[in-house]
């Protein structure tokens, strides 16, 4: 073989596969747990949604009073803590350290499970229009003791649904995707 | 995990060379690296920090809007200040104001970058120390008391603010020996001087060119730089866009030296010597009342007025026509005609002036005097006194507020050694302002104040409305607001006013402004106020001047002496920069100049015989006989013998403005003139390039931006547009089909939508360097083509966003599919897909699209970060981007729109540039849909696509401008 078809046949493709998939391979080893399922950071004040959001059937709007308002469904005010706590279980540790933080004026620096790169503009507000639970992402946050991530943040998972939403979207829903355009989400 | 994205290393694996596409090799490596590279900006577990106790108003992610002001010298502009989570990221028009119905200008927009700018003083300075509120107000009361018996000197820029007056009258009272000037360099000096001769009070003029039918311009730039431009502008082009070529449109007459924004929309332009104008000027007097029959005001003998016979005035004879048909429109017009000065022509030229417009009636019609809202300027003989009197010694303390002496004074035949030798006599200088600039530098007690968001203020300027100014976030440093000083210093000399500054508005709004015996209560009227940004009230009715008839006489006899000097210079205000106040803003620095389309720098124009005759070619440098040297513009439309330089660059402090352009107050003759005589221009034989924004002229025979005269006009045909055969498939569109429509003739080509675009989407600056090598960063720019010859020169203004065509050239040849087309027929240019081959701006035919050459976001200081809107990605190196019209308010509407349970209105989506456009020359919004305001205008007989002969569908209809020459008759 002519030195310069085996450059051509042999070294050119098995060089550009090396180069390719070493950085496929650090890439994809490098990568954040943004694509891990069960990401659970452990929080500041060890808030059980199950107590809440479960047995006491608080509803999700009535903390992140956001998602309807705005893009980012939110974090309560250490006030809104209070809206109960004023006067329930102010015996606990926990929640005697919640109240110290408002008597305070200090933020509670929550710790966040759920991430998107900076050029995803996800918007709260159309997913609720459209009456999708919050746990057809955000899994049954009502049973669990601390919030773990259940959703892969990859573009895929939000395509998959946006192409087909009849998992998502409630029985008899008008509504059977959603926009698949890139200033859908990208801008 | 989701079978799509396992799918990408399988590829790899399988892809032997020959099977391996270049586009797919291209997409793979671009996919590759961005997971390799992309790893670092997505781990991301900051903590989510939630208030303690929200503000109910708050919404995270929801933007808040709070009316303030915006002052500039004698005029305030009242605001609406967006706000995200407490941070000021953009500024636009107050829409309550019933004169500047929701524009505002571009200054203001601009001057957010003022509030982060990494330069700005965070702490107070005691002789070069940092030192602490406390001392320093007690240091500067006691020397202010000690200093009773000699003067203090306090400079402070125009006070239109009822409330600062009464503040610094109640310091007068304590301190007698405290001198007050006011001084405002780049004001119409000439003008006011000619106001104080002939009626012995000044006004304010508010100038109504949406009344006017005939306007005459002499050296008058009311579109660029002279005073209120914004109303001017909204005015100005609601007489420019005739429904049809029978309506009615008004015509502007324009006589300059240099080429001005005016003068390229003027109908008809006439290219003169500033010396002339004086007597041009008076011969248009005689003959309005020759002529036209007009009275002269009383006092005015005709026989004073002889020496401005037609046949005596050279300069007419060339436009002799022209001249004639000036004289019929104004008689014709009468009230509805509207003649006026600026800076650069003389006080007997504003003389001139004063007379015709009441002789025509237009006094009181198109010209409303103000004479109670004027605010009291020092004259330039008042500060030239202050000058020698400092260099007497005779002051102890002087304090200058937000005046920059230093930089601004002319430096006259001093070389500028006056002002220091003066500064050099006064024991304590004190310095009030955001930077440590040049007057800074030479005083020894700098006090950082707060910038107008951080502050609390009322203004008064044409009478209709008061403005509130409200800060919209506390001071980022160790400021204090300049009143808030002076407030502490009659605390500590024994006479308090006031706790605070708000608390003595709030006490004049509730004795003097709120309505007495009025059921509301105070509290309420104020927060209404304070929302609103305003409180109307009806104008007090001005009494008639009286004009003096010696004066006309006296200014008469001195016009018909004047004579032209060897060469003129003129020296405007920079209509980015103004007088040197906005040098430290990289957004206005980088903003290329409207005609010339220079930034960074400010060239001497010169006419193009005069540079040939020179052997001058653009670029070289030249000296004037003193002061620095230089570099070169041949100006076409400029006058022969005439040389033109902006006021506002050759700072020497600041980290932008420092070593930009030349400082063009070393020529300024004497403080309040604005002509000097310059014997000779002299090459150096040095060269300096100078940073064009665009290197063509004119449209190269095609027809891009269309010029019609209304003759022109009223012989097209109605629009007819056949679909061409096209390769493309036909857009799937699904909701609205998003366009805009950009009327020519009402654009004035001020540059108002480039700084509204750079500051919602976060364009970054490029600098002086970057802009040579054509990588400004502007999504939307504003083109100016020269069409005819020297003699009938016509300019065209045309901005120019992203296109949005349907067949889109740049979106075939993308190998990455970053840029595509969505349903609503928005090119969308996805940033992280993009992998910076270029070939899309290689191929769009508008040149719009712009390229991360450098990473000049993460060159953008962190404090300036602050004011990026977090609605836009940053956009990295390597990476294409454009006009994206405005996509983050688009989405935004949509969203309100459907909570509201409704269908998206037409005016719901107003892009930044609409928004910020005061001619209101830009349209956007469905053009889908028939009835929609852009459909209408897009089926206008004056529309029309940029390169239609393309086919590429643009988005973007323009409506050609419109002249209205003189000579086609009354219309």
């Amino acid at each position: 073989m002519h030195p310069r078809d085996r450059f051509w046949r042999i070294v050119l493709p098995i060089g550009t596969i090396a180069v390719l998939s070493t950085l496929l391979a650090v890439g994809y080893a490098t990568e954040p747990d943004r694509f891990a399922r069960g990401y659970s950071p452990r929080q500041p004040i060890a808030f059980s949604h199950r107590l809440h959001a479960g047995d006491n059937h608080v509803p999700c709007l009535y903390c992140h009073t956001g998602a309807e308002r705005s893009r980012h469904a939110g974090v309560p005010a250490v006030q809104t803590c209070m809206n109960c706590h004023a006067v329930t279980r102010t015996d606990k540790p926990e929640i005697q350290r919640v109240t110290a933080a408002l008597t305070a004026d200090q933020p509670i620096p929550w710790q966040r499970v759920y991430t998107l790169p900076d050029h995803v503009y996800f918007d709260h507000r159309p997913h609720l229009g459209a009456e999708i639970a919050c746990q057809s992402c955000h899994g049954e946050v009502q049973t669990m003791e601390q919030v773990s991530r259940e959703m892969l943040m990859r573009m895929g998972n939000c395509l998959s649904c946006h192409r087909d939403a009849h998992e998502a979207v409630p029985a008899g829903s008008k509504i059977t995707s959603g926009p698949t355009n890139c200033f859908a989400c990208h801008r | 995990m989701d079978e799509r994205v396992v799918k990408l290393p399988v590829l790899g694996a399988s892809g032997e060379a020959d099977g391996l596409s270049r586009r797919r090799f291209l997409a793979l490596l671009g996919a590759s690296a961005a997971l390799a590279t992309g790893a670092g900006c997505t781990r991301n577990h900051a903590a989510i920090v939630a208030y303690a106790r929200k503000q109910e108003e708050i919404v995270p992610g929801v933007a808040d809007y709070y009316a303030s002001t915006f002052q500039e010298g004698e005029v305030a502009y009242p605001v609406l200040v967006k706000a995200r989570e407490g941070r000021p990221i953009h500024v636009e028009g107050n829409a309550e104001h019933p004169l500047y119905r929701g524009k505002t200008s571009f200054h203001a927009t601009a001057d957010l970058l003022a509030l982060y700018d990494p330069d700005r003083l965070r702490a107070l300075l005691i002789d070069g120390r940092p030192g602490t509120w406390k001392a320093a107000t007690a240091q500067l009361a006691r020397a202010l008391q000690a200093a009773a018996g000699k003067g203090i000197a306090l400079v402070t820029p125009a006070v239109i603010s009822p409330t600062r007056k009464a503040l610094l009258a109640r310091l007068a009272e304590a301190l007698p020996s405290l001198r007050h000037i006011s001084w405002e360099p780049a004001v119409d000096h000439q003008e006011r001087q000619a106001q104080r001769e002939l009626f012995g009070e000044i006004g304010l003029p508010q100038y109504r060119f949406d009344k006017a039918q005939t306007v005459v311009a002499l050296e008058a730039d009311f579109l660029g730089t002279l005073g209120d431009t914004v109303s001017a502008i909204a005015g100005f082009s609601s007489m420019r866009r005739p429904a049809s070529s029978a309506g009615a449109m008004d015509r502007l007459y324009a006589i300059e030296g240099g080429l001005s924004l005016t003068g390229s929309r003027a109908d008809v332009r006439i290219p003169m010597r500033p010396s002339a104008l004086a007597r041009i000027a008076f011969g248009l007097v005689r003959a309005v009342h020759r002529e036209g029959g007009r009275a002269l005001p009383e006092g005015l003998a005709p026989s004073v007025l002889e020496p401005f016979a037609l046949e005596r005035l050279a300069e007419v004879k060339l436009f002799a026509t022209e001249f004639d048909n000036m004289v019929k429109d104004l008689c014709a017009a009468g009230d509805r005609s509207l003649v006026l000065a600026g800076p650069t022509a003389s006080a007997e030229t504003h003389a001139a002036c004063l007379i015709l417009n009441l002789m025509l009636g237009a006094e009181g019609a198109t010209v409303i005097d103000r004479t109670s809202t004027a605010p009291a300027l020092s004259t330039p003989d008042e500060f030239k006194k202050l000058v020698e009197d400092m260099g007497a010694g005779q002051f102890a303390v002087a304090v200058f507020w937000d005046v920059n002496p230093a930089y601004d004074v002319p430096d006259g035949d001093s070389d500028g050694s006056a002002w220091r030798a003066a500064m050099a006599k006064v024991p304590l200088r004190v310095r009030m302002g955001q930077l440590h600039d040049e007057t800074a530098t030479t005083c020894n007690l700098v006090l950082p104040t707060n910038h107008w968001l951080e502050s609390w203020n009322d203004f008064e300027t044409h009478g209709d409305a008061l403005t509130l100014q409200q800060p919209v976030v506390a001071p980022l440093y160790d400021t204090l607001q300049g009143e808030d000083v002076f407030l502490r210093c009659l605390a500590e000399m024994g006479r308090p006013l006031a706790k605070t500054y708000v608390d003595l508005v709030k006490r004049r709004w509730q004795d003097e402004v709120a309505p007495k015996d009025s059921p509301i209560s105070f509290a309420r009227f104020w927060n209404t106020c304070l929302h609103d940004g305003l409180y109307r009230r009806r104008p007090a009715p001005q009494a008639p001047r009286r004009l003096d008839g010696e004066a006309c006489t006296r200014a008469a006899t001195r016009a018909a002496q004047t004579s032209p000097a060897g060469y003129e210079l003129v020296l405007d205000t920079d209509p980015r920069l103004f007088d040197g106040r906005y040098a430290n803003n990289g957004w206005l620095q980088e903003l290329p100049d409207p005609i010339a389309r220079t930034s960074w720098g400010n060239p001497l124009s010169l006419s193009p015989a005069d540079a040939d005759r020179l052997h001058l070619k653009n670029g070289d440098m030249v000296s004037l006989g003193h002061g620095p040297a230089l570099s070169i513009l041949g100006q076409p439309g400029q006058a022969e013998g005439v040389l033109r330089l902006t006021l506002g660059h050759g700072r020497w402090q600041g980290s932008v403005a420092a070593g930009v352009g030349t400082r063009a107050w070393a020529f300024v003759p004497a403080a309040g003139l604005r002509v000097a005589p310059v014997e000779a221009v002299r090459p150096t034989g040095g060269r300096q390039d100078l940073s064009l924004a665009q290197d063509h002229d004119t449209q190269g025979g095609r027809d891009i931006a269309r010029l019609w005269s209304l003759t022109e006009y009223a012989q097209k045909p109605p629009l007819e547009r056949e679909e061409l055969p096209s390769l493309y498939d036909k857009l799937e569109q699904k909701g609205p089909r998003w366009g805009m429509a950009i009327d020519l003739s009402s654009c004035v080509g001020c540059g108002a939508c480039v700084v509204a675009c750079q500051s919602e989407n976060n364009i970054p600056v490029v600098g002086p360097e970057q802009v040579r090598k054509g990588r400004a960063m502007h999504w939307i720019r504003v083109d100016r083509y020269y069409e005819g010859n020297a003699a009938s020169l016509r300019v065209i203004h045309q901005p120019l966003p992203c296109q949005h065509c349907e067949n889109a050239p740049c979106e075939s040849v993308c190998p990455v599919q970053a840029t595509n087309h969505g349903p609503d027929g928005i090119n969308q240019m996805a940033y992280n897909r993009c992998v910076g081959t270029r070939y899309c701006a290689n191929n769009c035919p508008y040149k719009v699209r712009r390229f991360n050459f450098l990473d000049f976001t993460r060159m953008t200081p962190a404090s300036m970060q602050l004011a990026f809107n977090p609605e836009v990605t940053v956009r990295p190196r390597g990476v294409m981007e454009k006009c994206t019209f405005c996509v983050q308010r688009i989405r935004n509407a949509e969203q309100v729109a459907k909570r509201e349970r409704r269908d998206l209105a037409d005016k719901d989506v107003v892009p930044a540039c609409a928004s910020a456009c005061p001619a209101s020359a830009i349209v956007f919004g469905d053009i889908s849909n028939p009835a929609s305001a852009v459909s209408r205008l897009s089926r206008s007989n004056r529309a029309f696509h940029v390169l239609e002969e393309l086919n590429t569908k643009p988005a973007i209809a323009y409506l050609a401008a419109l002249k209205n020459p003189s000579g086609e008759g009354e219309r």
